[in-house]
């Protein structure tokens, strides 16, 4: 059994707290990305449930046993955790069959034992074959499959992926992201991804864990993220949420509420009954459309239209507000041109539960 | 597939804690223990603390004579080397000039070459009865006085050995040096000239100023020279003066011999302090990031440049070299050297007959073998906890293990006696006068030879090689065998070799520490020059030159599987 339990895990440098009071619960099985821009903390995550950093405060338990506490810390190699990692790491001094079958080496399994299940390994990623070859006459998508092999030998109850794909191209991007799935319907491992990607963390995961400044600020299904982000920062990281300042008028019921926001009364969406007041709300690109003159509206110039492979997205500047830019997709026909005076309409919104 | 057991419990690390402690013991014993035990005797001696030595060594004249020396000549030396050094660096990474790489390893060949050989050799070029001379007709009348043995030929020899040490440190920092900087030069208009003037020179500063410090502080610790050129011409400089007085009088001047090497030790202290704050500043002023200047064309004055260099290889390379080893051909001093006369005479005398020289091959072989086997062992773990694991109390003694080396060798050797002349306590074995004093001296003194290599090494290998063997189960013992061992191993099989080379051609330490039986290379070498028998001293150094350049020329070769930047002479 391999749940992963963090209870407010904290790791500082110095001043800085590269993981604040963390709190995570990954199902046994379970396929969770953990996703967030640059230096929110996500790696530190990684690295302290793998044993590789001691945290200051709080525990992880992995399958029910403490192995990080302010207090205790299990070394990473007697955590039976699996690592993918970004850059591969496979032993350049090593065979293809002696990467995979290491783990097996050091556990001191014989040698015929470590040789099937090498074979077996290679043949689940389709490099049969390829165990006296060395990784320096591998291609990229070839090295991260030995990489994979390397762990499914090990079959670990937790497996973590570092950033798994940021060395590989596009093309070889989308087949190695169905490895992965294969990968964990075959196993029923309990996989954490780390990435910053979110075309990635979207395809792959049940789950997503979305990190900030060394917090997490929301766990959830893709949909949801997308739909309900929790904080600001959630609705801007994701989709490329506008937030702006709001006022809430009355709560429907339903989940849905009217806001007044840039000067018009919306329909908007909301997580429970919004008291009147100031609120923060999330406006997404598939929210705005272009109306006529006639209907109620805020007046725009557009600033720039660029092509996005079947449609356009057109970047306006309300005429009362300079500083703002918004952001909405248009098709071919009927697309402004830059300088176009327009008229936009805000057919929906979400009322920020959050900071 | 491993069958799901039960995780075992946790152990304490305390075998790793264990093995850092052997470590730190391993590099105290070595580098802190001997400086401590030196400083000790400036202020303590037979049990009490005392200034009685310091106060009669710093009231002697002859001691601030050596010292004023000391300044001249490493002052001198340092200009020189700076000049041919600098220049040649320069004209080597900006211009294009051809067959770089030859050219570069024969400039760097002197620094791997003993000094006193350097100097036997300019000697034997030069004298009364330089074969070579002889030859073209040029030799100066029997009876004059070997213009060498002079300050100014000590000043121009000590140039010419660390010139190659000047020219490395700038070409480090040449080749880091962003191409842009030199590009948006020349587009603002300004020529080839005006951009080595205003641009290329004063970014260089550093390296340059820190090259400078390490040229003095290896000309005021060199003893080679000084003692070839300086003793005969009743010159003296600290290194000289610390070994005539011991050798004249033996460990009864103990004690002032330890003030005289705290004295070389504190001015050489001023140059380590110096180099090491400019070589931390470089870091710090180049932040774009395109090395590799794009060389400016000499056009023109591509063929007389290169004339040129390759000129002064002749002059200093290949015309010292070739009067060595005509002198080594020559059947009795002083006898003219032709086809009749010419003999392999003193080979056979210094292979084969000469007890002492026979001995002193093998002594050589075996404690720079040793040295550099044990060296590598050591630094493999050590550089692994220093640069991945950056554990505390080894990250300080990685600093400290340059001291004996950064150090002049004679303030080592003193520390060394003063460490061994009585019995190691609890074994009651004295080491003192066995060849175990200068294996000491020099696992001690190239510690950071060997260092230097592993620790840029591991620089470039990716630690998450490591980590993949941690999370695969793997304990430290093994991870280091099976994976950080075999990645390493070119790295510090480098260093090793280096390690090796400096010990076999090592004269200043053994000078001090060789008894009757543990003689090396270098000491028999000095005997037989101070007792006139150069021909036998130019004998054995041909065979150690071509012994070192048989060594690097293997090394060149295989210089493809190195890590780049381990090997100080590859270009």
């Amino acid at each position: 059994m391999a749940r992963l339990t963090l209870d407010a895990v904290t790791r500082t440098f110095g001043a800085f707290h590269a993981l604040d009071r963390v709190s995570l619960d990954v199902r046994d099985g379970e396929f969770l990305a953990v996703l967030g821009p640059s230096g929110c903390g996500k790696t530190t995550l990684l690295r302290a449930v793998a044993g590789f950093e001691k945290v200051n405060g709080g525990t992880i338990a992995i399958g029910g046993r403490v192995v990080s506490s302010g207090t205790e810390h299990v070394p990473p190699e007697r955590r039976r955790v699996g690592i993918v990692f970004q850059s591969y790491a496979l032993w350049p001094h090593m065979s293809v069959a002696e990467n995979a079958g290491y783990s097996m080496r050091v556990a001191g399994a014989p040698k015929e034992e470590i040789r099937r299940a090498v074979a077996q390994a290679l043949a689940v990623v389709g490099l049969s074959g390829f165990e006296d070859r060395m990784p320096a006459q591998l291609s990229g998508g070839q090295r991260q499959r030995v990489a994979l092999a390397r762990c499914l030998v090990q079959s670990p109850a937790l497996v973590l992926l570092d950033e798994p794909l940021a060395n590989l191209d596009v093309h070889l991007r989308a087949s190695m992201e169905d490895e992965f799935a294969d990968f964990h319907r075959r196993t029923g491992s309990t996989m954490i991804y780390i990435t910053h990607d979110q075309a990635e963390a979207m395809a792959l995961a049940d789950r997503i864990a979305v990190m900030d400044e060394g917090r997490i600020v929301q766990v959830a299904s893709p949909q949801e993220l997308h739909g309900r982000p929790a904080t600001a920062m959630v609705a801007r990281f994701i989709g490329g949420g506008l937030v702006l300042p709001g006022e809430a008028r009355a709560t429907d019921g339903d989940g849905a509420c009217r806001v007044r926001v840039l000067g018009l009364d919306v329909r908007a969406r909301c997580a429970g009954p919004v008291p009147p007041g100031p609120v923060q709300v999330a406006l997404y690109p598939r929210d705005l459309r272009l109306c006529g003159p006639e209907g109620p509206g805020i007046d725009c110039r557009v600033t720039r239209v660029v092509y996005q492979g079947g449609e356009f997205r057109v970047e306006l500047v309300p005429e009362g507000a300079p500083g703002l830019r918004l952001t909405l997709h248009a098709a071919e026909s009927g697309r402004p041109a830059p300088g176009d005076a327009v008229r936009v309409s805000i057919d929906g919104a979400w009322v920020i539960p959050g900071p | 597939m491993i069958p799901s057991t039960a995780p075992s419990a946790p152990v304490a690390p305390w075998r790793e804690q264990a093995f850092i402690y052997a470590l730190a013991l391993v590099v105290a014993l070595l580098s802190l223990l001997p400086l401590l035990r030196l400083v000790f005797e400036g202020v303590v001696q037979g049990g009490s603390p005392s200034l009685a030595a310091a106060t009669k060594v710093l009231s002697a004249p002859g001691t601030w004579a050596a010292l004023r020396n000391s300044l001249e000549t490493s002052i001198g030396g340092t200009v020189l080397a700076v000049l041919v050094g600098g220049s040649v660096a320069l004209l080597v990474s900006l211009t294009d000039i051809r067959a770089r790489g030859a050219f570069v390893f024969c400039f760097v060949l002197p620094l791997m070459i003993a000094p006193q050989v350097t100097a036997l050799a300019w000697l034997q070029v030069t004298g009364t009865s330089s074969p070579l001379l002889k030859l073209l007709g040029l030799a100066p009348p029997l009876g004059t006085r070997n213009p060498l043995y002079s300050r100014e030929g000590i000043v121009a020899l000590l140039g010419l050995q660390y010139a190659p040490l000047v020219f490395l440190t700038l070409r480090a920092g040449l080749r880091s040096l962003p191409r842009e900087l030199i590009e948006a030069g020349l587009a603002a208009g300004a020529g080839p000239l005006t951009v080595l003037r205003t641009i290329v020179v004063p970014v260089m500063t550093p390296p340059l100023v820190a090259g400078v410090a390490l040229a003095f502080v290896s000309c005021i610790g060199n003893f080679g020279i000084p003692a070839f050129l300086g003793i005969p011409g009743r010159y003296t400089v600290l290194p000289t003066l610390i070994y005539q007085r011991l050798s004249g009088m033996g460990p009864g001047v103990l004690s002032e011999v330890a003030i005289l090497s705290l004295l070389i030790g504190a001015v050489a202290m001023i140059g380590i302090v110096v180099q090491d704050y400019m070589l931390r500043r470089r870091d710090f002023r180049i932040t774009a990031s395109t090395p590799g200047a794009q060389p400016f064309e000499l056009g023109a004055w591509r063929l007389p440049v290169e004339i040129l260099l390759w000129a002064s290889i002749l002059a200093v390379l290949i015309v010292p070299f070739l009067g060595l080893f005509l002198t080594s051909l020559v059947p009795a001093f002083g006898v003219p050297l032709n086809a009749a006369t010419a003999t392999l005479g003193n080979y056979a005398f210094v292979l084969f007959e000469h007890a002492a020289t026979r001995r002193a091959f093998l002594n050589s072989v075996l404690l720079s073998g040793a040295a550099a086997g044990l060296i590598a062992a050591i630094c493999i773990p050590l550089a692994y906890f220093v640069v991945w694991r950056r554990t505390r109390m080894l990250r300080a003694l990685n600093i400290v293990a340059e001291m004996p080396y950064a150090l002049p060798g004679v303030v080592l050797a003193i520390a060394a006696i003063l460490l061994f002349l009585k019995p190691l306590p609890l074994l009651g074995v004295s080491l003192y006068n066995t060849i175990w004093i200068i294996f000491f001296a020099y696992l001690a003194r190239f510690l950071v030879l060997g260092l230097r290599p592993v620790v840029s090494g591991y620089h470039q290998l990716d630690r998450a090689l490591e980590e993949a063997a941690q999370v695969a189960g793997a304990g430290l013992l093994f991870r280091l065998r099976t994976i950080v061992v075999p990645l390493v191993a070119p790295a510090a099989a480098a260093g090793a070799i280096l390690t090796f080379l400096t010990a076999f051609n090592e004269l200043t330490v053994s000078a001090l520490l060789w008894s009757s039986g543990a003689e090396t290379l270098g000491v028999v070498v000095f005997s037989f020059e101070q007792g006139g028998d150069s021909t036998y001293a130019a004998a054995i150094s041909v065979l150690t030159v071509l012994v070192t350049l048989a060594v690097m020329l293997a090394l060149a070769v295989a210089a493809r599987r190195l890590p780049p930047g381990v090997l100080p002479w590859r270009d």
